[in-house]
């Protein structure tokens, strides 16, 4: 379980001190899917970038199980995010001179055959069995998203965490990013961002954020935009 | 304002200007510093009393005095001046020079140093009949001299050898005209006075008369200079000096020229680096009108401008550091460091034309790929395919070494090319600085079974000899008498060998000792003027049984100076090559009129394990004013000291050209690494330490640099190989290969790249922020 109290994240900008993030909290149960909805800047990012220790809160405090994120040094919490989390950025973030395979090699945990075996599956399944020694430069967008959704996957980490997976995919692709993120939740949970409720239509809880504060959380999609 | 002009496009990106101004003027310094300061080694042709007088020196005995009086009546000699002077050592940037000390009368030498250009600045004028000297102050300097000093062999052997009784120094002389002049003065009363310098040759100091120097030199070569007179002129020694000039131009150009190339490589990278950034700015520059000739125009002015500004700036800071070094260390070695001296410029001036033209040519190869429309639509160069060739499998290891490196082999071969050209162009000039030093441990491998005793002056103190021969540890006293002949060393060196003349007797005792034999012709006969060389010296100097050497017979090279002075037919070569000896007939050197006055030294042998022991008496209780005691150990240690100077020197100056070095490769690498933040940053974000990326970028540094030393190494081996066959092979020498000293000095390189590529890289990385990368927001 993953469990944010009180958190709260302030930039400073010039002489003006803004709150990304004000006062949430929020708790994530094992093989959840949690959305994070939000116009830009209301600081479902930030948010996220908090939860999965890529940023320390400025208040508040953070616990994975009963393990607290500011009690962990820098190199607890980049140990945390190579075990126990999983990333899929905006853009895709693969390395440019590396395959596709080679690219889901790098979140492995060991780099051997074995492994190599394993992200080679990983990405059969996931529709790109025929293109695994191709460069990020030769794949189309969707492609190059699944490589990264594979990277994150090929640890099988207990919590994915995705910041507007499908920003910058067609609808069709995007969904099918979706898709792909979704059925992640029989192995662990699963929290996005975006500013698109369309995506998080099967999310179990979903929370929106408005000015860096929680403004709504619902079970479901439907009654949050009722709400809004 | 032009907002297309270099200037513009500087004021507005000062960092990359900055540091390619900061490269050129870094390679600029150092190789302008590093060639101006050996430089200054050649240039004692300008300081020697040589550039104004003349010297005619007898050979074995006095001069002939028709040759005297045959120069004295010479219509353009203004005057020529009896000299008993001796030589004193002083130091210099590569070990000790010689300094004679004119021994003439205080009024001879009144005109000498008014001829010279110099006035006594502090002191007074020697006292004749007395120990007194005058020295010019560059000399006095050099020496840590001031007036009441004294100097002698019991001071200082290897300053003062010849000086068996001391001598005071009473006044010092400034120059009227020239920046550093080196003169000297004694009495030449109170040293043909004197038992212990009674002995020393008279030589002539000639002056020629006004315009008329190159007339009495030409003179003086033609008419005087004979089997028994040497004549020493300005000429002559510019000519020695500019041999051993060409040698070092030959070294040190193999340096300048690899680190020339390096830095214009370097600066040519970054210009390619920027240029690739400014694609959009060239396509939409092309698509508005400009023609790619005019675009190529525009970058290459850039580069010249900031080329022009960092080789300017270079030479102005190079000026300021020879200034600094001209006022410290030189001045205290009284040495004179011209500062306007057109070689290093010369050594220098590659550099911003190499970078210039190296951008020229890298920009005109990018835009003849030049499409617009695929700059404006997508960013890239053209519509061809410009990115690295598909891969038929992928690595199980993405993240080593071995799979960067293969995907970015353009990157790698540049980095092992420059780094090996730099390990190559350090090792093979070391490699043959060490050859030509090492060359004398097989002189001194005789030394390991004989001990030497040598008169300073004239002849063997009969009660040093007879104290000798009773010693319990010595077997035999063998008398001879030395002649010297020199062994080539390439690129442009040579060392002396001892040539003993030793009776018929006494030869196969020695040939015994040291366990060599006659391989091809025959001992010398007595009283004939033959010799016997090691197989080593015969293939060096290409003679053959029944060649002639010495005398009036040609000479191999301008460096090699034979101390032969009659001629002398090879008559056998001894095997094995080692020790480089030669033997004559001792009677016939007895009675020659050339070498007659030659005092015998006296070769000891010990009785058997008694070497050590003798030795120990010898450099304990025998030496003295008049006797020189020449050991393995002396010259052993004689020559490590040497060694171990011209390591140091040389070290110094190498550390100069691996910091230029290791700057321009750091900085080459470093950009490198900045061109991959993101990939760092993603790496982070997924899980990655930044001790773990530090530590891969290491090992990724660590295996280029490794495997461009050993390229570097492969290469110097083959360039030794190929030196070793087709020069030092033919001429009797052999390179050693397995010698340290020079592979250690390359090591500085490597490192250096390495540990500032860890620092930068850890600066980088310390300050890296994954979630600004993620965000876009770098």
């Amino acid at each position: 379980m993953l469990q944010g109290e009180n958190l709260t994240l302030t930039y400073q900008d010039g002489e003006t001190t803004l709150d990304a993030v004000h006062d949430v909290s929020i708790t994530i149960e094992d093989h959840q899917f949690i959305g994070l909805l939000g116009p830009s800047g209301s600081g479902k990012s930030s948010l996220l970038y908090l939860l999965s220790g890529l940023r320390r809160a400025t208040q508040g405090e953070i616990y994975l199980d009963d393990r607290a994120y500011g009690k962990m040094s820098e190199r607890e919490r980049v140990a945390l995010r190579r075990t126990e989390y999983g990333f899929v950025f905006q853009q895709h973030f693969l390395i440019n001179y590396l395959t596709a395979l080679e690219n889901v090699m790098v979140a492995a945990p060991m780099q051997d055959k074995p492994h190599a075996e394993q992200a080679r599956a990983l990405l059969a399944d996931l529709g790109m069995g025929d293109k695994l020694h191709r460069f990020p430069y030769e794949l189309s967008g969707g492609e190059r998203q699944r490589t990264a959704v594979a990277r994150a996957m090929i640890h099988r980490p207990r919590i994915i965490f995705a910041d507007e997976p499908t920003g910058l995919l067609d609808r069709r692709t995007g969904m099918q990013v979706m898709a792909l993120l979704r059925s992640y939740r029989e192995q662990g949970s699963l929290i996005a961002v975006t500013h698109n409720p369309e995506i998080l239509s099967e999310a179990d809880l979903v929370v929106t954020l408005r000015d860096g504060q929680v403004s709504n959380i619902k079970d479901r999609l439907e009654s949050v935009v009722q709400n809004d | 304002m032009n907002p297309l002009s270099p200037v513009t496009y500087y004021r507005r990106h000062k960092r990359s200007a900055l540091l390619q101004i900061a490269l050129i003027s870094l390679a600029t310094v150092g190789l302008f510093v590093l060639v101006a300061v050996l430089d200054t080694l050649p240039l004692r042709a300008n300081v020697s009393d040589l550039t104004r007088l003349s010297r005619v020196i007898p050979i074995g005995g006095a001069l002939d005095p028709t040759v005297v009086s045959q120069i004295q009546t010479h219509p353009d000699v203004a005057r020529a001046i009896p000299d008993n002077g001796l030589g004193i050592s002083m130091p210099t940037l590569f070990g000790t020079d010689t300094q004679h000390l004119m021994g003439v009368s205080p009024e001879d030498a009144q005109y000498l140093m008014q001829h010279c250009g110099v006035r006594i600045k502090q002191g007074r004028m020697f006292e004749p009949r007395s120990n007194e000297i005058v020295l010019s102050e560059q000399v006095a300097r050099a020496l840590d001299l001031e007036l009441g000093s004294e100097i002698g062999r019991a001071i200082d052997t290897d300053y003062y050898e010849a000086v068996s009784a001391p001598l005071v120094l009473v006044g010092i002389l400034e120059s009227d005209t020239e920046p550093s002049v080196r003169v000297g003065f004694v009495s030449t009363e109170y040293l043909s006075s004197h038992e212990l310098y009674a002995s020393l040759a008279t030589r002539l100091l000639v002056v020629a008369g006004e315009g008329r120097k190159a007339a009495v030199e030409d003179f003086l070569e033609t008419t005087i200079s004979s089997k028994y007179t040497e004549v020493q002129t300005f000429a002559s020694l510019a000519a020695m000096l500019t041999a051993i000039r060409v040698g070092i131009y030959v070294i040190f150009g193999v340096i300048n020229s690899v680190v020339a190339v390096v830095m214009a490589l370097t600066v040519g990278i970054i210009n390619r680096i920027a240029i690739s950034k400014r694609l959009g700015e060239f396509g939409l520059l092309h698509a508005l009108g400009r023609h790619k000739k005019q675009l190529i125009h525009r970058l290459t002015l850039e580069t010249a401008a900031v080329a022009g500004i960092g080789f300017l700036l270079g030479l102005g800071v190079a000026l300021a550091v020879l200034s600094w070094l001209k006022n410290g260390f030189f001045y205290d070695l009284g040495v004179e460091l011209y500062l306007f001296n057109p070689a290093p410029v010369c050594f220098v001036l590659p550099i911003p034309l190499i970078v210039v033209d190296l951008t020229f040519l890298s920009v005109k190869r990018i835009f003849a790929q030049l499409d617009a429309v695929a700059i404006v639509e997508r960013g890239k160069l053209s519509e061809e395919s410009s990115g690295r060739k598909a891969v038929k499998r992928s690595s199980a290891r993405p993240l080593s070494s071995l799979t960067f490196y293969l995907r970015h082999r353009r990157r790698g071969v540049l980095i092992v090319l420059s780094m090996a050209l730099m390990v190559l162009g350090i090792t093979f000039p070391v490699f043959l600085l060490s050859a030509m030093t090492s060359a004398m441990i097989p002189y001194l491998e005789y030394l390991q079974h004989v001990s030497v005793i040598s008169p300073v002056h004239s002849e063997l103190d009969p009660g040093v000899v007879g104290q000798i021969k009773s010693h319990p540890a010595v077997a035999r006293t063998i008398p001879a008498i030395r002649l010297g002949m020199q062994m080539v060393l390439p690129p442009g060196g040579g060392t002396d060998i001892n040539i003993y003349g030793v009776s018929e007797a006494d030869l196969p005792i020695l040939l015994e000792l040291f366990g060599v034999h006659v391989q091809e012709g025959r001992l010398p006969r007595p009283r004939s003027n033959e010799i016997v060389l090691s197989a080593a010296i015969a293939a060096n100097r290409d003679l053959h049984v029944g060649d002639m050497i010495g005398g009036e017979s040609e000479n191999d090279g301008a460096l090699v100076v034979d101390d032969l002075p009659t001629e002398m037919i090879v008559a056998g070569i001894l095997s094995p090559a080692r020790p480089w000896l030669g033997f004559a007939s001792y009677e016939y050197l007895r009675d020659h009129e050339l070498t007659a006055s030659r005092g015998p030294r006296l070769l000891i042998v010990p009785c058997e394990e008694q070497k050590q022991t003798l030795d120990s008496w010898l450099e304990g209780s025998v030496d003295s004013t008049q006797t020189r005691i020449i050991t393995y150990a002396i010259l052993e240690r004689e020559y490590r000291e040497m060694t171990t100077a011209t390591v140091l020197t040389f070290a110094a100056l190498e550390c100069m050209i691996a910091a230029v070095a290791a700057v321009a490769l750091t900085t080459l690498n470093h950009i490198f690494f900045t061109q991959r933040k993101e990939e760092f940053g993603i790496l982070n974000a997924v899980g990655r330490s930044r001790l773990w990326l530090v530590w891969r970028t290491m090992k990724e540094t660590g295996s280029v640099v490794g495997v461009a030393w050993v390229v570097g190494a492969v290469l110097c081996g083959i360039g030794l190989l190929s030196m070793q066959s087709l020069v030092y092979g033919p001429r009797g020498l052999t390179l050693d290969f397995f010698s340290p000293t020079p592979w250690l000095l390359t090591l500085p390189i490597p490192l250096a790249v390495v540990a500032a590529s860890a620092g930068t890289i850890a600066w980088m990385l310390s300050k890296l922020d994954p979630v600004s990368i993620v965000e876009r927001r770098s």
